[in-house]
């Protein structure tokens, strides 16, 4: 029957994560195969490499966990200040390493912080790593703002997702002197760009050095864009998208003065971590982006991985969907110092998967 | 058709990017500038050639993400056609079903016959053209017509879109004649439907890239274009185009790149066409009278070196097409769903896809679900498991979904309730 459209929509069903390792052939005659390195992990949002192997990974409620030698070790890692979670918007996000970790251990990562009167604010803060725990662990910003993302530029500036704007600001989370806004009326200085939804990708392209950032469109919409400096990426103005309901959202699709995506999707493949893939260890795969997605057209069960090739002028030639019959939602995607490439499912049985060739001994 | 007339529309098809400027300005676009059209010489990177593995036995049982048809089966109905097209459903039960190759099969109680049907006209085939549509008439039971889409053999052996018509002897065509010969060369693929009011409809493709595309744009050529016309191919005097000159007369709609639906939407009474944009911009056009519908000026879609096609979809006089896809699904066939046996899908359209975002192997069905104002809430994928191209999705008298491959091996596929 047509209208009375659920809220929440059926989907398919789950199915639990394999056990024994999942071959695939793919497009570019890449053969690989994925494993589970790391499961019982809850609602797991960004994973970040450190030197020696270690992996931290955080959960969305609030915990930062530890996987070495591919095993998820059981206590939560110490020094996270206490977390705000609830939904989609209120949790512990991103970690990343300082670009200058070996020298100064810091590792920051974004988290919804309770406010003495009861209320809450995202917060970027940082610790430095001792091996098996976070020291010293000092708030760096405090913007506010929902999920985020966080991403070192080549220029040494932290960038990071919140609240409609990707900000700008220095590693102890000052505001750099050539930052777009300074001194605009209405705007903060810590602003880099403005006008996105909902930024659940932040990748630095490896050689132009540019950030990419992609957002959530609601019923299609989804984008990949290219950064500006003070660029105004269009939402809610303008959208590719529907509203959950079925109209367009906008009128139109461009506006002058808005940015235009570089890459879009309709419908939405609720598009989410992102990363360049720069590794000889999936040499049919060098070069291409690699994104994230939670579900396709609103059907839940459909997430999957998403491969983007692209020309020398980075238009798109073609996309790959990859893992689809796992029907996991895909929260991050990450390549590895091993240049493998670590995939985290967005589930409350959430988990590290690692995508390797297949002929891997 | 005059010999005069069919040899200007084959010069059209040569027209330097001048006169096709000069007949946009007649059109009332702006010109068109060549450096924006797709580019054909480019240096495309090598597409992916991985053709479809072997479909297998069946029936494969496949989950849909509605709980009341959560567990479904794809039977194989019939294996061993070669690039099926289109199918049409006889009163006792029998299919026909169109092979691209210029054959036309029928299977009988499940059964696929293997000498083809006889009586259909001499066809060229070869890459997208061929046989194409097979549509039986409103009043079949009553004058037993059946109509074939298709590319006759011309000069320099490009093709030539026809139209004709025979009559149905309960295991051949007799009488068959072409009853609309549109002149256009060079064209791909074509569909047939009946509106509500009993006109029928057609598509006319024009090719996909190079010069051609300027074809879609021009009132005397057929290609690219829906056309409009009486049961017995005549072309009604209440067409948008009849009577103004430098139109042909047939043309109900411009500015298609290709059409490879004509459905009538039985709720509202619109017919629906779906048609491919190159490396993205497939879309859902929903056809009224004289309207243009943009392509090659706009689309939402990149040409296949990666360029956009335009930097904006918009322009003042053409239409937005009701869906679209970034990237394509290279959208194929298309069926309202009555919700006969499946409930809960009354009211959805399903299309065919050959492949997604340029990658073989990544044909589909997909679902897509409306709210009251036909505006999409929802788009599920289904049958990618099988890897095979979708060439057409059609409901059939059962209240079965049935799915044509768009294979060398290809075959017929029905959707059912799980046993």
């Amino acid at each position: 029957m047509r209208g009375g459209i659920p809220v929440a929509p059926s989907g398919l069903i789950v199915p639990p994560l394999p056990t024994e390792p999942v071959y695939y052939d793919t497009a570019e005659g890449q053969d690989i195969r994925v494993v589970v390195v790391a499961r019982d992990l809850v609602q797991p949002w960004s994973i970040a490499f450190l030197p020696g192997g270690d992996l931290l990974v955080t959960e969305r409620p609030g915990r930062l966990r530890l996987i070495r030698d591919d095993t998820l070790v059981a206590e939560p890692v110490a020094g996270v200040p206490e977390v705000v979670a609830g939904g989609l918007s209120a949790g512990l996000f991103d970690v990343v390493l300082h670009p200058d970790f070996a020298s100064n251990r810091y590792v920051y990562f974004a988290y919804t912080k309770p406010l003495p009167d009861e209320g809450t604010r995202l917060a970027i803060a940082r610790g430095r790593w001792d091996g098996s725990q976070l020291v010293g662990t000092e708030d760096v910003i405090v913007p506010g703002g929902g999920a985020a993302r966080l991403a070192f530029g080549p220029d040494g500036m932290l960038y990071i997702s919140a609240g409609g704007e990707v900000l700008r600001v220095t590693p102890d989370g000052e505001v750099p002197p050539d930052n777009p806004f300074l001194g605009v009326d209405g705007m903060r200085p810590e602003a880099f760009t403005t006008g996105h939804r909902s930024t659940i990708g932040l990748a630095v392209h490896p050689t132009t050095g540019e950030i990419w950032q992609n957002e959530n469109g609601p019923n299609g919409g989804d984008e990949i864009n290219v950064l500006k400096p003070g660029g105004n990426y269009g939402w809610p103005m303008v959208s590719l998208g529907r509203d959950y309901q079925g109209n367009w959202h906008s009128e139109r699709f461009q506006q002058a003065g808005f940015e235009d995506p570089i890459v879009y999707w309709m419908p939405s493949i609720a598009v989410s971590g992102m990363t360049f893939y720069t590794g000889d260890a999936l040499p049919g795969w060098k070069g291409d982006v690699f994104v994230g997605g939670l579900r396709t057209g609103e059907i839940p069960g459909t997430g999957h991985v998403e491969r983007i090739l692209f020309n020398q002028d980075m238009q798109e030639l073609r996309r790959e969907s990859l893992l689809v019959d796992l029907r996991q939602r895909i929260r991050d995607i990450r390549m590895g110092p091993d240049e493998l490439l670590y995939v985290l499912t967005g589930e409350d049985e959430g988990a590290v998967l690692r995508i390797e060739p297949a002929n891997l001994p | 058709m005059s010999t005069t007339l069919r040899r200007h529309i084959i010069s059209g098809f040569l027209l330097s990017t001048l006169s096709a400027a000069a007949l946009a300005q007649q059109s009332g676009l702006p010109p068109l500038n060549p450096e924006t059209l797709p580019a054909t010489t480019s240096a495309i990177p090598p597409g992916i050639q991985w053709s479809a593995p072997d479909l297998g036995a069946g029936p494969f049982l496949i989950e849909s993400a509605v709980p009341a048809h959560r567990e479904l089966q794809v039977s194989v109905v019939a294996s061993g056609l070669r690039q099926p097209w289109s199918i049409a459903f006889l009163p006792d039960g029998a299919m026909l079903v169109t092979e691209r190759g210029g054959n036309l099969r029928i299977i009988r109680n499940g059964v696929l016959d293997p000498e083809p049907v006889a009586g259909v006209p001499a066809v060229r085939s070869g890459g997208l053209q061929g046989l194409m549509d097979v549509v039986l008439h409103p009043d079949f039971e009553q004058n037993r017509w059946v109509y074939l889409s298709y590319h006759r053999p011309f000069d320099d052996n490009l093709g030539e879109t026809v139209l004709a018509r025979g009559v149905w002897n309960g295991s051949a065509l007799e009488d068959v004649e072409a009853i609309f010969e549109s002149g256009a060369t060079g064209t791909e693929s074509s569909r047939i439907g009946f509106a509500a009011d009993g006109m029928l409809h057609m598509t006319i493709s024009a090719g996909g890239t190079g010069e051609g595309v300027i074809r879609s744009q021009m009132s005397d050529d057929y290609a690219g274009t829906t056309i409009r016309l009486h049961d017995d191919g005549r072309v009604p005097s209440d067409n948008p185009f009849v009577g103004q000159d430098g139109w042909l007369p047939a043309i109900y709609t411009t500015g298609h790149r290709n059409g490879h639906s004509m459905t009538l939407n039985p709720w509202t009474g619109e017919l629906w066409v779906t048609e491919q944009g190159p490396n993205g911009g497939d879309e859902i056009n929903v056809l009224e009278s004289g309207g243009n519908y943009g392509w090659p000026y706009v689309s939402h879609g990149r040409t296949y070196p990666g360029p956009v096609v335009s930097a904006s979809p918009y322009l003042e006089g053409t239409k937005q097409p009701a869906l679209f896809w970034v990237p394509s699904i290279a959208v194929t066939g298309m069926t309202f769903y009555s919700g006969r046996v499946f409930t809960e899908w009354e009211g959805n359209a399903f299309v065919g896809g050959l492949r997604y975002g340029e990658t073989p192997r990544t044909g589909q069905v997909q679902r897509i679900q409306f709210n009251d104002d036909w505006e999409e809430v929802r788009r599920e994928p289904l049958l990618l498991e099988l890897k095979q191209r979708v060439r057409d999705v059609r409901e059939g008298p059962d209240g079965l979904l049935y799915v044509l491959t768009a294979e060398n091996r290809g075959a017929v596929l029905r959707i059912e309730p799980r046993e």
